[in-house]
């Protein structure tokens, strides 16, 4: 008996603690293309702003393989796996047997598509390579054109500006954040941006990147160029599929897996940026390719894997992301206003305060804040629990609303708050 | 898995958990703390002179450490707690964004959460020393048992 884990990030920990918790003997192994030990995607732009060292990025420590008795392969690429004969097909030829297979291979960020895309200085942010590369670069180039104004590209955006370069975002949507957010928010990250010095253009098009032997412009599709020495793109990412591709698993977003995190095939699990799963709120199947739902997914996959029967709820789309001081928080449905919902809203951009709710047949579905964290979290378990919320939706957008405030609810609902543990709370708490 | 549990029928919001606290994690462990160190514990004032400390409840299916991208937040293979190491937090709010309790506190002058730590070498939690109503006490029910 062996496992087998094809990645080393979020989805792939997490599932190892699984099964570590519940099994210490079993062998598992670990594969992955990436040469680096564990470190954290969701980092790198902390590390290309300079605020943290590269050392830093490990989530885990260099004792984690060892006490969680990994056998790591790092540098070693999967190619392909056989799932009738249980075998794993390596870069360098040869072959490895499993007995439970965890697919978590992530994702990978897309391609801009333009002329131009592969001249020196043009970046993407996703992997360390990425990262190290654009440092070794910053000496040489003094403005850089970020293209996309979601979450990387924004977070290349303010990375760079802390080091001291000239940084013009360019989107083409007609606000920032427009897979996340709605406008109010996407304008009140842009009024901060702006503040600071970053340039925010939206509504244009990036035609190509105009350079030779290294980048000069970005041409915009509207006529013009932005002049700079080096481009970040950060267009959102697709699913690693390439492992399964001719495996017979099923897969179209993603690897389709089922409420355990099980593919098509028996024994076969899949996790992360590279697991389809249904969306709780919509009850479609989508990638929600975020830190959070990549460990919970690792870890019911690791636990069935493991033998130990675990259910896995659904994935929900959340962001948290901070420039300067201010705060945006995106739950659930919020961008579009989906039909028989309706909103909710507290917005005083004079604060930089914007909290909106979004709610479906009494039930809260989206929620979305800019300014003001507090409440966020218990407000998410509402969502995730699907708690009728009509008698608090005044509580829930006034400034001082926390778990407190809906204890009779909580008390009223204790499965609201989900695993076995909020229901100590809810005794304790209640009394 | 022990934790700081509240019979908020005995609350009276009177915060002394929230000073004690402060000064147990305060550097010189003086009242001249509560200027300087933030409290783990925040107590929500209700009506009718009624709050309830909202706290850490070292949850078993944790979802802050679920959620923390930088490693700051795990759990101590030894003890069960979920612990903080404020050396490798960044300030993503993930944690705050998906405790359902409020118990992971953002402390924006530093850009880093603070939480809990159950006054860990202690013998009691000072929150729960300092409770005049006890309404505050150390559980170590495990899920199993409720």
């Amino acid at each position: 008996m062996a496992y087998v884990i094809i990645g080393n990030s979020a989805a792939a920990v997490s599932a190892v603690e699984a099964i570590r918790s519940v099994d210490r003997d079993t062998p598992i192994s670990l594969y992955c293309d990436e040469q680096a030990p564990i470190y954290s995607r969701c980092m790198l732009s902390y590390y290309l702003a300079g605020h943290v060292e590269k050392d830093d990025l490990r989530f885990r420590d260099d004792g984690w393989y060892e006490r969680m008795a990994v056998e790591p392969h790092l540098g070693s690429a999967v190619t392909g796996l056989d799932a009738d004969r249980k075998k794993l097909r390596l870069a360098d030829g040869s072959e490895a047997s499993y007995d439970k297979l965890l697919v978590a291979t992530g994702a990978k960020a897309r391609s801009l598509g333009r002329p131009g895309e592969e001249l020196p200085g043009v970046f993407r942010l996703r992997n360390l390579p990425d990262a190290e590369g654009i440092v070794a670069r910053l000496g040489e180039a003094n403005r850089v054109a970020v293209l996309g104004g979601g979450l990387v590209g924004l977070k290349a955006a303010y990375a760079l500006r802390e080091r001291g370069m000239e940084v013009s975002v360019l989107v083409r949507s007609d606000h920032l954040m427009s897979q996340v957010a709605d406008a109010r928010a996407g304008d009140l990250i842009r009024e901060r941006l702006e503040e600071k010095g970053i340039e925010v253009r939206t509504g244009v098009d990036a035609k190509a990147i105009a350079g030779d032997g290294g980048v000069k412009a970005v041409e915009l599709s509207e006529g013009g160029a932005v002049e700079c020495g080096m481009v970040v793109v950060g267009k959102g990412v697709d699913s690693n599929l390439d492992v399964v591709k001719e495996s017979g698993i099923e897969a179209h977003w993603g690897i389709v897996t089922d409420e355990h995190m099980q593919t098509s095939a028996p024994e076969v699990y899949a996790a992360g940026d590279v697991a389809e799963t249904r969306d709780l709120l919509t009850g479609e199947r989508t990638v929600n390719a975020i830190w959070p739902n990549a460990s919970e997914q690792g870890r019911v996959a690791g636990f069935n894997m493991a033998g130990r029967e675990r259910t896995y709820p659904g994935s929900l789309a959340m962001n948290s992301v901070d420039f300067y001081g201010r705060s945006l928080m995106a739950v659930g449905k919020v961008r579009k206003l989906d039909q028989g919902a309706e909103e909710v809203v507290d917005y005083q951009p004079e604060r930089g305060r914007y909290r909106k709710l979004v709610i479906r047949d009494g039930r809260l579905i989206g929620l979305l804040i800019v300014g003001s964290m507090q409440g966020v979290g218990t407000a998410l378990a509402l969502i995730k629990a699907g708690v009728p919320v009509a008698e608090i939706q005044e509580v829930l957008l006034a400034e001082d609303f926390d778990y407190a405030k809906i204890l009779h609810l909580v008390k009223q609902y204790p499965e609201a708050f989900g695993r076995r543990e909020f229901l100590l709370t809810v005794k304790s708490a209640v009394g | 898995m022990p934790r700081v549990i509240c019979d908020n029928e005995r609350c009276l919001a009177c915060k002394a958990c929230e000073i004690a606290c402060a000064v147990q994690h305060s550097a010189a462990k003086s009242l001249a703390g509560v200027f300087e160190e933030p409290p783990r514990v925040r107590v929500s004032r209700l009506p009718e002179a009624r709050g309830l400390p909202l706290r850490c409840m070292q949850c078993e299916e944790a979802p802050c450490v679920m959620a923390c991208m930088s490693g700051a937040l795990q759990r101590d293979a030894e003890t069960g707690l979920v612990k903080h190491d404020a050396d490798k937090c960044v300030g993503c709010w993930m944690c705050v964004m998906v405790c359902p309790f409020g118990g992971v506190r953002p402390l924006r002058s530093r850009g880093v959460v603070t939480k809990c730590d159950l006054c860990e070498g202690e013998e009691t939690p000072a929150c729960v020393a300092a409770c005049p109503t006890h309404a505050l006490s150390v559980d170590e029910t495990t899920a199993e048992e409720v």
